[in-house]
């Protein structure tokens, strides 16, 4: 049995969020997370807003929030602006997860007033907002000019420097970037697995310092003979990030970087696990392998929650429940005969134009391309808020002591915007505050 | 120009072995598909190659025919020929009396056809075998069906005509067949990846084309209807049942339910269709009907994972006002000078994948009497490459290092070929890393296959490989199978990312009819990961990309 002020369902970034600043306003919160969802399959850098409504990146993201506002009413970052100015409250949200996270090795560079883009592992680029500072070295604005290598590793599945050199090229171009060079190459180091090697794997080996020597050695060899100044890798490393940086670039004397990546990232892990030491320092207790599967009601009051562990359920009690599931990857919104359902509270759920959603079948809000210019409907599904974060149905509170937060949201769609961890942190923020006033 | 003794339109089952028939029998030979190789019916198919105990009834002799190829093809590819035990669920008594005959008739010919015979089982009996059937089964029935791999088999094929001497070009369409004074001599093709457009001439055109050969008749202005018929298969994750499952449907046709690769096949409809094939697509209702017809039988069929649906058409014989299924399977190869009076063409109607052979010997006598050549057919008795010899998978996995999951899969479908493919790697160890993890696809793998078997693009690597076809989907393969194929084909960059969004479309075509349960994770996962991480969809200052 759990009695807490505050209980936070779900530990990704919204959850995560939302229990450090309703610890910050001095109530006790407990998370319940059931294993893990969308923020640790992220590449680890925080969107706020990438592109407009018709698809076009920009490099202003509170432009692209303002425009994107005009054109959703219903989106989350519009719900919260009702009382303050949307920009003060994500400038304050991203700070409180940007504070958290630097106090924990994990800090961040980048200003809400600018997009930048950044190279990934695929060959392609990224366009965010707050980015690790073991990234900083590669943002495009900076390689103007630039004699970039991409070093891979012989044994490293999923990396092709080669290719992404030639990519590299071919989209800085695109933003009127000229690299004056791009290489790649593959190095073969013996400690390394031959084969099959990930990148996870990779971080833990350059954490190590006979390693990470053995690395610089023949990184200063490859920099001299190709008169490198900027060098792309595919991992800092999981801890030791800031120390292999700094020793790398001085070996080396070229600029060297970290990629963006797709899942499994290892800039994703190391921001997920500052930021839960970072709440459990603020005195949250997490709690890992419980899942809420049912609730108990009173009129408009959540009295409880139910919770399964290893099969067996108890009850969670609390003054406020924050619900921070996520969309599908995290499991806050699953399928029931072919519909989409909220899979706690069953919440009425809304699209991205802020319309109920009456029973749709799933493929009637897909559309037949795969990446069509305004997005699936399906990922601008969700539940309504109200300015507080509270679920509403039709303009009325479900209940007055549930707030929710995160991808769970409806109104926009992470995907097409590239504001995903944006939202999350923002909706988190507000989320914490509201509960927190709400118990106190 | 030269000028070649046969050309050959189409790819798939029946136009790769016309191929192999003619150039083993000295023709020179040159075959066009407009896509992928069997990236028609073939592909979309169930792989199933015994008679079909149904036609031994109706159709006899066709079944006798069926018999003889699946020892031919056991004969030529045995590596990618496999036996898997069926239990034919009975769930009413009226479906019970009509299998009894039928098994009375069917077990007197089975000792005949020296197929193992059908054996009856109690619902007890049945369930102990099987423990997912319905509790609700009345009787069942035990016996075993043959299958092939249909990927395999055309692109082994196509290999096999290439090694005597026939060219074969994918993605080359052929969009006019030229012809003068009611004779054919030649076709024009256009290339389907850089466009560019030429004329080949030839003495004797085949027109292999399934589902569209009346749109090829049509071009030298013959009318040739087919009995068009669609059928989708719904794809599962993981293997729901250990044995094939087949019971009666909702509306009293037959459904069945196959282990399948790592997963599991449910299949079919068949709806005839008025379009053009091109045009046929899986639905909703389809997939519904085959799970609620399944579920009777083995009721987790409904909450199992669908990781994808496809739909084929069949190029059935025009017999109407009969069922589908009471349509012959025989085919009939047309010599439409006799038909039509259009010298040198010539065109096949109906047939199966099974009998794929014995179309092509039919069609290359045929080819023969009117080039006036008389060489015997030796289809049946060569193996097809990587079928010469049996291969030990600990030997694999303990020469080369490599996991017995990644020799196991890779011996079973490249057959003997799979110590070259290694072997490649003896010196780029890092080319055994898994590109597929769901289907344990190795780079050496691909590289091979886009070197030696026509995998020109992620599509065809799929159909060679089976990369992406496993939960993910493609999901984490891609963009890593796009890097490889981009440096093995010298492509450029945008054109690369062009090729993997194809890819994700075809994908894609496969999901939006139907996503259900974890796949909706599978699904999140892609979006975000080629849109965020990739910005795949994202158009930079004036829509450039
Ligand atoms: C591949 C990928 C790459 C991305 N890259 C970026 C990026 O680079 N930048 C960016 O800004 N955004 C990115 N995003 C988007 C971003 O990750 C998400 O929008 C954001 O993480 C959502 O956070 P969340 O806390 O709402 O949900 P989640 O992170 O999904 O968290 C939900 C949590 O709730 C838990 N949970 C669910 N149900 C229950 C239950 N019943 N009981 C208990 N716990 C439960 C889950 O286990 C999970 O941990 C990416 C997303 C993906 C998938
Ligand atoms: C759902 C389903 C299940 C089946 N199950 C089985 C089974 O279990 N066992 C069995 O034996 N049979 C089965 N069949 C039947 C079998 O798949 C087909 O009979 C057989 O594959 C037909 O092969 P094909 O080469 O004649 O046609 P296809 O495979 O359709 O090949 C025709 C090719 O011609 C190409 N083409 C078309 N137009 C042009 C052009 N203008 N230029 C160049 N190329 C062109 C097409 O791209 C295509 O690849 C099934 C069929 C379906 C639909």
């Amino acid at each position: 049995m759990i009695e807490t002020d505050v209980l936070v369902i779900g530990g990704g970034v919204a959850g995560l969020l939302a229990a450090a600043k309703a610890a910050d306003e001095g109530v006790e919160v407990v998370i319940v997370d059931r294993g893990s969802g969308a923020s640790y399959q992220s590449s680890g850098v925080i969107d706020v807003m990438g592109c407009l409504p018709e698809g076009e990146i920009t490099l202003s993201p509170l432009e692209g929030v303002t425009q994107t506002i005009e054109c959703l009413p219903q989106h989350p970052y519009s719900v919260i602006s009702s009382e303050r100015s949307v920009a003060d409250v994500i400038k304050e949200a991203t700070k409180c997860l940007l504070d958290m996270a630097s106090t924990h090795e994990v800090r961040f560079d980048g200003n809400i007033e600018k997009n930048v883009i950044l190279l990934n592992t695929i060959g392609s680029f990224k366009i965010t907002c707050f980015y690790q500072s073991t990234m900083s070295g590669g943002t495009l604005n900076k390689l103007d000019g630039a004699s970039l290598l991409v070093v891979g590793f012989n044994g490293l599945a999923g990396f092709n420097p080669r290719f992404c050199a030639s990519g590299f090229k071919h989209f800085a171009s695109k933003f009127n970037v000229e690299l004056r060079k791009a290489d790649g190459v593959k190095l073969s180091l013996p400690a390394l697995r031959d084969f099959n090697l990930t990148f996870i794997e990779l971080a833990r080996m350059i954490d190590k310092d006979e390693f990470r020597e053995i690395l610089a050695k023949k990184l200063r060899d490859e920099t001299v003979k190709g008169n490198t100044s900027h060098i792309a890798l595919p991992t800092l490393g999981l801890r030791k990030h800031y120390e292999s940086m700094r020793i790398l670039r001085e070996e080396t004397e070229a600029e060297v970087f970290e990629l963006v990546s797709p899942p499994p990232s290892v800039p994703a892990q190391r921001l997920m696990r500052a930021l839960e030491e970072g709440v459990a320092e603020k005195g949250v207790r997490i709690l890992r392998g419980y899942k809420a599967v049912g609730f108990k009601s009173e009129g408009r009051r959540v009295m409880s929650v139910i919770l399964d562990s290893g099969g067996k359920h108890f009850p969670a009690k609390a003054g406020a429940y924050i619900l921070a599931t996520g969309k599908f990857i995290g499991g806050g919104l699953v399928e029931e005969e072919d519909k989409v359902k909220e899979a706690v509270f069953n919440l009425p759920l809304y699209d991205e134009r802020g319309k109920a959603l009456r029973g749709q079948k799933i493929p009637r809000l897909l559309a037949r391309s795969p990446f069509p210019q305004g997005g699936h409907p399906l990922m601008g599904c969700g539940v309504k808020v109200n300015a507080q974060m509270k679920p509403v149905v039709e303009g009325e509170v479900v209940y007055e002591n549930l707030f929710v937060a995160g991808s769970l949201i409806s109104g926009y769609s992470y995907v097409r915007e590239k504001s995903g961890m944006g939202v999350a942190t923002a909706t988190g923020y507000v989320a914490g505050i509201s509960a927190a006033i709400y118990v106190g | 120009m030269e000028e070649y003794d046969v050309i050959v339109i189409g790819g798939g089952s029946t136009g790769t072995s016309v191929a192999r028939d003619c150039a083993m029998r000295g023709f020179k030979t040159i075959l066009f598909e407009r896509g992928d190789l069997a990236s028609g019916a073939t592909g979309a198919c169930a792989g199933m190659i015994s008679g079909g105990t149904k036609y031994v009834l109706q159709e006899p002799e066709f079944s006798a025919m069926c018999t003889m190829e699946v020892i031919n093809l056991s004969r030529i590819a045995g590596h990618i020929v496999f036996r898997t035990p069926i239990i034919t669920a009975i769930l009413t008594e009226e479906e019970l009396k009509l299998r009894a005959s039928f098994a009375e008739k069917y077990g007197a010919l089975t000792e005949k056809r020296q197929a193992s015979p059908i054996l009856v089982l109690s619902p007890q009996e049945a369930r102990s075998l099987e423990p997912k059937l319905s509790s609700k089964i009345i009787l069942a029935a035990y016996f075993d069906e043959m299958f092939i791999d249909p990927f395999r088999l055309t692109v082994l094929t196509a290999l096999s005509a290439k090694r005597h001497g026939a060219e074969i070009r994918t993605y080359t369409e052929v969009i006019d067949i030229l012809h003068k004074d009611g004779e054919v001599y030649g076709v024009k093709v256009r290339d389907r990846l850089n466009g560019k457009e030429e004329e080949v001439k030839g003495k004797i055109i085949v027109n292999a084309t399934g589902a569209w050969v009346p749109e090829i008749s049509r071009m030298v202005g013959v009318k040739q209807t087919l009995r068009l018929n669609k059928g989708t298969h719904v794809i599962f994750d993981r293997r729901i049942t250990r044995f094939g499952i087949i019971c009666q449907a909702l509306d009293g046709r037959t459904v069945y339910l196959f282990p399948h690769e790592t997963g599991s096949i449910l299949g079919t409809t068949a709806i005839d269709i008025f379009t053009s094939p091109d045009e046929a697509e899986a639905t909703y209702d389809e997939v519904e009907y085959l799970i609620s017809s399944m579920e009777m039988a083995v009721p987790s069929v409904r909450k199992a994972r669908v990781v994808r649906v496809m739909c084929g058409v069949r190029p059935l014989i025009a017999q109407w006002w009969v069922p589908e299924g009471d349509v012959t399977r025989n085919f009939k190869v047309i010599d439409h000078e006799e038909r039509d009076g259009v010298k040198g063409l010539v065109s096949v109607e109906g047939g199966k994948l099974v009998v794929c052979r014995a179309m092509a010997e039919k069609i290359t006598d045929l080819v023969c009497e009117k080039l006036g050549r008389e060489a015997p057919c030796r289809t049946h008795l060569e193996p097809l490459p990587g079928a010469d010899g049996k291969i030990s998978v600990e030997e694999l996995a303990s020469k080369y290092r490599v996991s017995p999951q990644v020799a196991g899969r890779l011996a079973s479908r490249q057959g003997t070929l799979a110590h070259a493919i290694l072997s490649e790697a003896r010196d780029e160890r890092d080319f055994l890393s898994s590109v597929c993890l769901c289907e344990s696809v190795t780079e050496a793998e691909l590289r091979y296959v886009i070197r030696n078997e026509w995998g020109v693009t992620l599509d065809a690597l799929r159909r060679r490989t089976r990369m992406g076809m496993g939960p993910c989907q493609g999901f984490s393969c891609g963009f890593k199978a796009m890097s490889v194929l981009a440096e093995e084909r010298g492509i450029k960059v945008d054109e690369a990312f062009k090729e993997l969004e194809n890819f994700l479309a075809e994908r894609w075509k496969g999901h939006f009819v139907i996503l259900r349960g974890a796949q909706l994770s599978e699904y999140e996962m892609t979006q975000a990961a080629y849109a965020c991480v990739g910005s795949i969809d994202v158009k930079i200052g004036g829509g450039d990309k």
